[in-house]
């Protein structure tokens, strides 16, 4: 399995066209290459994920020098091994990145203090009372049959 | 039975121990804590290593990246060493597992949800099937222990369940995410409950309290799902409990002169091969690897497999085909918020109604929709269908499809009763071997026409609450292949030694120091998720043993 520090200038380029078109700027959200998809952050995408780089070069051989909407829908027919390795290196790269992660509202898996003791209001707002009040739903046990 | 040796100590070369316990997830560490406590030697003997938290990738950035290969509950992905590879072409579903001190909880979601009164009486009900040797009630001491171990949190008083002990901590808060869930219920006039899990809200039993990180399913790195490497080995070592982990049983040595196992041979972490003597084995290697080493064991006495004269050995899985429904809402739900157990759960339409075209019931729970990438993971599908354009699910699409998701799902998951057929086996592999050159399992799995239509009617269903809370758009993912979490009843318990492999004890009918305590005994699968009967039937099999220590059959 090729190094992912290996990956040629040439590769990076076409990956970066693939990346802007699965991912362009739109509204507020910057373009895939505008925060450095194709750099850094994809060589840290691959060291994690280093099972995903031969599909991803063999999707960027096949992809080099070709528009990228039509080198993406061909890939995705010929294949969706190198297909599903190019957009999960776009789609991780761009979602791990700190300025489009402030962007979306997502403070990545943070702890979220809480009072275990304080009063649910589904306690007090009569949600759980009518559960309550229509009584039990189990089936008891009955006798056995031999 | 003799005094437990000190549990820092390695077993002796040649030393024979009251009891080998093959596998070191909820119920062999259930086995191992309460027998050493009861004095007995005991030796477990573990596959898999030690968990680190801080290898859980749950506080690091890349956390859904890893989920998806290092991290994923299906060890074919995952690929370790220490996993067994199964071979699964004939299978609609694929096991999920993973083997360390704690077994595959270390991925679970720790949903807590015991099996209900009628689970042990199906037949009895229903017609169907077969019922347990023992009721709900038989069982309900048991549980009520294993809840006081593992540090349940949820709130008391659930119409779903007799009376019974409170939780010993505070539910966890359902978050916008849960209250949104309940609110399409409450409309419906629908049961729902604040989500029961095994995970405390406060400190307990060596846990920390939940954080609501929301990365359960990759290791807590909290330190707060609740897990039999934190809440049961602290105390059988203390207890003398021994352990030897990277150690992969490949038999279970037997004594055809005196019809008695005397041990198991295992290959240790450098590739030796290493034989632990035991007055008694006792099997726990889930529903797939206990049969499989059952099967391994055949001998001239047995030569179907080990305690297999009922031909049941690898018979009757059952792994709960499973379905979701995605919810989508205009508001913020702040949905990739933990806890990913399930923050409210619903039993409304559990019990059998033979108009609905199949039966037996489902538990559903709700659980929040996860991150940017998991949601995106909801795409692709579109892609690979006839005429289907990369456009269709990329490019601006895919940021409408972010900003419209994202942190606004909720997902209802339904966990459906998997009735037993024995055309669903697990049986050897014949070139496929582990790391180890053992022979791996291979399965023979369909999802039956009972639970196809049940999950039809339970998403039809699901469908109804999700647009009832409000939901703006809803996806269906029907019968994922990658649910199989429960692995269930390949070597059934049972009064007739014709009909089963194991007594109500999980003592082998065939060989009579012989047990299996995990949920390969399970008759039927009940409609929820299993843990909390797993532990608890292990609980009640440890204390008869212990009970019943000086009438035991010993090699």
């Amino acid at each position: 399995m090729a190094a992912p520090s290996r990956l040629s200038p040439e590769e990076r380029a076409t990956f970066a066209g693939l990346a802007d078109f699965l991912i362009p700027r739109h509204g507020r959200l910057p373009a895939a290459t505008e925060v450095g998809a194709h750099e850094a952050l994809l060589d840290r995408v691959l060291v994690h994920r280093p099972d995903i780089v031969e599909d991803l070069r063999r999707g960027l051989a096949a992809a080099q020098g070709a528009e990228p909407s039509e080198a993406a829908n061909r890939l995705s027919q010929s294949d969706p091994a190198a297909f599903n390795a190019v957009t999960l290196a776009a789609s991780a790269t761009y979602y791990m990145c700190d300025e489009v992660r402030a962007l979306i509202g997502y403070p990545g898996q943070e702890k979220a203090p809480y009072d275990p003791h304080e009063t649910p209001v589904y306690l007090t707002n009569g949600m759980i009372e009518r559960i309550v009040l229509r009584g039990p739903i189990y089936r008891p046990t009955p006798d056995r049959s031999d | 039975m003799s005094p437990a040796a000190s549990g820092s100590q390695p077993p002796r070369h040649g030393e024979e121990v009251d009891v080998c316990v093959v596998g070191a997830g909820p119920s062999g560490s259930v086995a191992a804590r309460y027998l050493a406590g009861a004095g007995f030697s005991v030796v477990t003997l573990e596959q898999g290593d030690w968990p680190d938290a801080a290898e859980f990738p749950g506080d690091k950035p890349e956390f859904e990246l890893v989920a998806q290969k290092q991290w994923h509950p299906n060890p074919n992905v995952r690929d370790r060493d220490r996993d067994y590879p199964i071979n699964t072409d004939d299978s609609a579903i694929n096991p999920l597992m993973y083997a360390a001190v704690g077994g595959s909880t270390t991925l679970y979601a720790g949903h807590w949800t015991p099996f209900m009164p009628s689970d042990f009486r199906v037949r009895t009900l229903d017609g169907i099937a077969d019922d347990w040797p023992f009721t709900y009630e038989d069982l309900l001491p048991n549980l009520e222990e294993m809840e006081r171990v593992v540090g349940v949190s949820g709130l008391p008083g659930n119409p779903a369940y007799p009376p019974r002990r409170a939780f010993p901590t505070p539910p966890l808060p359902i978050g916008k995410c849960g209250m949104k869930a309940a609110e399409g219920m409450d409309k419906l006039g629908w049961h729902w409950w604040p989500g029961t899990n095994a995970m405390p809200s406060v400190p307990y039993n060596g846990l920390n309290p939940c954080a609501r990180r929301g990365t359960c399913m990759t290791g807590c790195p909290e330190g707060a799902k609740s897990t039999a490497n934190i809440t049961l080995w602290p105390h059988a070592q203390k207890d003398g409990a021994r352990i030897v982990v990277g150690a992969r049983v490949r038999e279970i040595t037997y004594d055809a002169a005196r019809n008695r196992v005397t041990g198991a041979t295992y290959i240790d972490r450098n590739g030796r091969e290493r034989h632990q003597k035991a007055r008694t084995v006792i099997l726990c290697g889930n529903g797939i690897g206990t049969p499989r080493l059952l099967l391994l064991s055949a001998c001239a006495a047995f030569p179907d497999g080990l305690a297999n004269s009922s031909g049941l050995v690898g018979k009757r899985l059952m792994m709960h085909p499973f379905s979701a429904v995605l919810g989508v809402f205009e508001e913020d739900l702040a949905s990739w918020r933990g806890p990913f157990g399930h923050l409210i759960e619903s039993t409304e339409f559990y019990e059998t109604d033979e108009k609905r075209g199949f039966l037996r019931g489902a538990k559903w729970g709700a659980m929040p929709g996860g991150g940017p990438l998991g949601v995106t993971g909801f795409v692709g599908s579109k892609i690979f269908e006839e005429g289907g354009r990369v456009e269709d699910s990329w490019g601006a699409n895919l940021h409408d499809l972010v900003d419209r998701r994202f942190g606004h799902s909720m997902v209802w998951g339904i966990i459906g009763e998997d009735l037993p057929e024995e055309s669903n086996r697990v049986t050897l592999d014949p070139a496929l071997t582990d790391s180890d050159g053992i022979p791996a399992p291979k399965l023979d799995y369909t999802v039956s026409e009972n639970s196809s239509n049940m999950l039809k009617f339970h998403v039809d269903r699901l469908l109804e609450a999700s647009l009832a809370a409000g939901a703006i758009e809803t996806v269906v993912v029907h019968q994922v292949p990658d649910t199989g979490w429960h692995l269930l009843g390949t070597a059934r318990m049972g009064d007739d030694p014709r009909s089963s492999v194991v007594d109500e004890w999980g003592r082998s009918h065939d060989v009579p120091n012989l047990f299996v305590f995990d949920a390969s005994t399970f008759p039927t699968s009940g409609g929820v998720n299993p843990t909390a009967t797993i532990m608890s039937v292990s609980h009640r099999q440890t204390m008869h043993m212990i009970s019943e220590r000086r009438n035991v059959e010993a090699a």
